[in-house]
């Protein structure tokens, strides 16, 4: 089994930090965020790193990847990270006290570097108005290049709104006016967006659905065993990866979720003067059980309500959508595996496919899941990707659940 | 960061419901039929360069026109109005002229009321015992003055060119032209400066 490498390289400099004193590199990005960051520690007991001030914030460094495989195969093609500036230099007992000995005398220890994409700190930061569809206006913002680096691979799907509604960019940077004031109104479908650049640098703009239609190109498998045998597929054309640890919660947010599947609102469009009540009956973005009892929903009236003074309807209707995103995370499962981000970062899909209790039988979680967070992660020397999949409901139940009972959309 | 020191704490989020004050400057008045008016929140929207997408917001309150000097007449001169917006400015409304704020010793941007009484008492048309505390005026410009006494109900429509209407409690005073003389106001060849008065009580 050939282990993967992962190597990060400061301002262009064709020698990478030396491996031998780098304990861990961390990448880490989430479709709710702007955009990822990462962490590299290096092991550096006698502080000479920090006598050197070997990075400085602002700094570039780039870290390269090659995932690794059995034996056999050829070499997987290098992966390179989205470009990362360095934010900031720490030492862990700065901020905590820390058990492990330092030599105090040169402040010696971790040497941790905390890493940022560029646009955290690298943004067009000029006053202007627009008028057009949101993601006209987050396509022409996204694909300047006045503020020291460029997106080159942009994903931008056609939003619903008209855009009749001018928005102001005022005194803020590009990723947050896109998240203040372009998301909240920007739907895609009928549903949420979400806005994020993944580990690799790829600006997206894109719907729960879109994301989710996507092919997976990776299987999660329990680790290998007779007992699970029929669950491997030699003939598989996705990449089958063990699971070597794995957590899930069912309604993380529930009591922000519960109140989606019935929610009145209340509107004042400023354009008409005409107050609206709309019953709102939920509309997931796949559908399948929600494990909502059918019970409650049907005979509960409302589960909430919101009240949106002074906006627009078109903007009232469409952040109302966005804030029922929420759902997507109803069924949540965090799973780590192999080192894998040439086969799957936050946007994109996997297939699970656990066992159940019953070990020749399918998992009723089993099925495509979006990856909504993704980590790759160095562990007691060996990389690993650990990725939080999202779904807002599901296809599969146990067998000894009544679909009957359950509210299913 | 301590909040304070957070320039956006300092601040209503863009993504309020509520409507925040704001100061702007007239950018233009559109054409007759639409009686809004284009403005440009200041200082938020001092550089923005797309014009024509500047808000265009109507008065706040229904049955008014809100006019001023504009920046496409006078860029340096035209006036500022109050708007309730939300902070990101997609909704707003023009509440009126706004006034200037010129610290806590002095207030230079007064109406004349020493002139403006010694004219009236002049002609007529106040008693001395006219008093600036009981005069509630209503819209004054370096051309006009209207007020209400309160105490009484006396009111005053004045312009500077001397034209008044006056209603008192016991009278009404229409004059035309700014002068001494009682020779009709539209006599060119008139010795002093005319002026053109009916009293009715």
């Amino acid at each position: 089994m050939k282990e993967p490498i992962v190597s990060a390289y400061l301002d262009g400099d064709p020698e990478s930090i030396p491996d031998i004193s780098v304990k861990s590199i961390k990448v880490f990005a989430s479709i709710f965020s702007s955009y990822p960051g990462a962490e590299i520690t290096i092991d550096d007991p006698e502080g000479r790193f920090l006598s050197a001030l070997y990075t400085k914030p602002g700094a570039t460094i780039t870290i390269a990847a090659q995932s690794g495989g059995v034996e056999s195969s050829s070499d997987s093609p290098v992966l390179t990270f989205c470009p990362f500036r360095v934010i900031g230099v720490s030492n862990k007992g700065v901020l905590l006290t820390d058990s492990d000995m330092v030599q105090l005398g040169s402040l010696g220890g971790d040497y941790v570097i905390h890493l940022c994409h560029p646009w955290a700190m690298q943004s067009d930061w000029s006053n202007h108005a627009y008028r057009a569809k949101a993601s006209e206006i987050v396509k022409k913002i996204v694909s300047g290049s006045n503020r020291g680096f460029a997106f080159t691979n942009i994903t931008i799907d056609p939003t619903d709104d008209a855009g009749s509604i001018t928005r102001y960019k005022i005194g803020e940077s590009e990723a947050r006016f896109i998240h203040m004031k372009i998301l909240p109104y920007a739907t895609i479908d009928k549903q949420a967006s979400y806005s994020f650049v993944d580990e690799l640098g790829g600006f997206h703009l894109r719907s729960f659905l879109r994301m989710y239609n996507q092919e997976p190109k990776m299987a999660i498998l329990p680790p290998r065993s007779d007992a699970v045998a029929t669950l491997w597929d030699e003939k598989s054309t996705l990449e089958q990866m063990p699971l070597y640890d794995g957590a899930w919660w069912i309604g993380r947010k529930f009591l922000e979720q519960i109140g989606n599947f019935k929610k009145v609102l209340y509107v004042e469009d400023s354009l008409s003067q005409i107050s609206f009540v709309a019953n709102l009956p939920y509309q997931p973005a796949i559908p399948g059980y929600t494990l909502m009892k059918k019970e409650y929903v049907d005979n509960v009236k409302v589960t909430d309500v919101s009240i949106y003074p002074y906006r627009n309807f078109e903007d009232a209707v469409r952040l109302n959508v966005n804030n029922n995103g929420v759902m997507n995370e109803f069924f949540q499962v965090s799973v780590t595996v192999d080192f894998a981000p040439d086969l799957a970062v936050v946007g994109q899909t996997t297939l699970l496919k656990i066992s159940g209790y019953e070990t020749t039988k399918d998992h009723w979680m089993n099925g495509k899941w979006l990856v909504a967070g993704a980590e790759h992660f160095q562990k007691d020397g060996r990389y690993y990707s650990k990725y939080l999949l999202s779904r807002p409901a599901l296809n599969n139940l146990p067998t000894d659940i009544n679909p009957e009972s359950l509210y299913k959309v | 960061m301590q909040p304070q020191y957070d320039d956006r704490q300092r601040q209503a989020p863009a993504y309020f419901d509520q409507l925040q004050i704001y100061k702007a400057r007239i950018v233009s008045k559109p054409e007759p039929g639409d009686d809004r008016l284009q403005v440009r929140v200041i200082p938020h929207m001092v550089d923005i360069p797309e014009k024509d997408l500047l808000p265009i917001w109507p008065p706040f309150f229904r049955g008014q026109v809100i006019v001023g000097k504009t920046e496409a007449i006078d860029q340096k001169n035209a006036d500022y109005v109050w708007c309730a917006a939300l902070p990101d400015f997609s909704v707003g409304f023009v509440i009126g002229l706004a006034n200037t704020y010129e610290g806590q010793d002095k207030y230079a941007h007064s109406y004349n009321y020493k002139d403006l009484v010694q004219s009236l008492m002049k002609r007529g048309v106040v008693s001395s015992t006219m008093n600036y505390k009981d005069l509630y005026v209503q819209y004054w410009t370096d051309d006009y003055l209207e007020m209400v006494n309160f105490r009484t109900g006396d009111k005053f429509i004045i312009q500077s060119n001397g034209n008044m209407i006056v209603m008192e409690q016991n009278q009404i005073y229409l004059r035309v032209g700014s002068g001494d003389s009682s020779e009709t106001a539209d006599n060119p060849n008139a010795s002093v400066p005319p002026f053109s008065a009916i009293r009715m009580s």
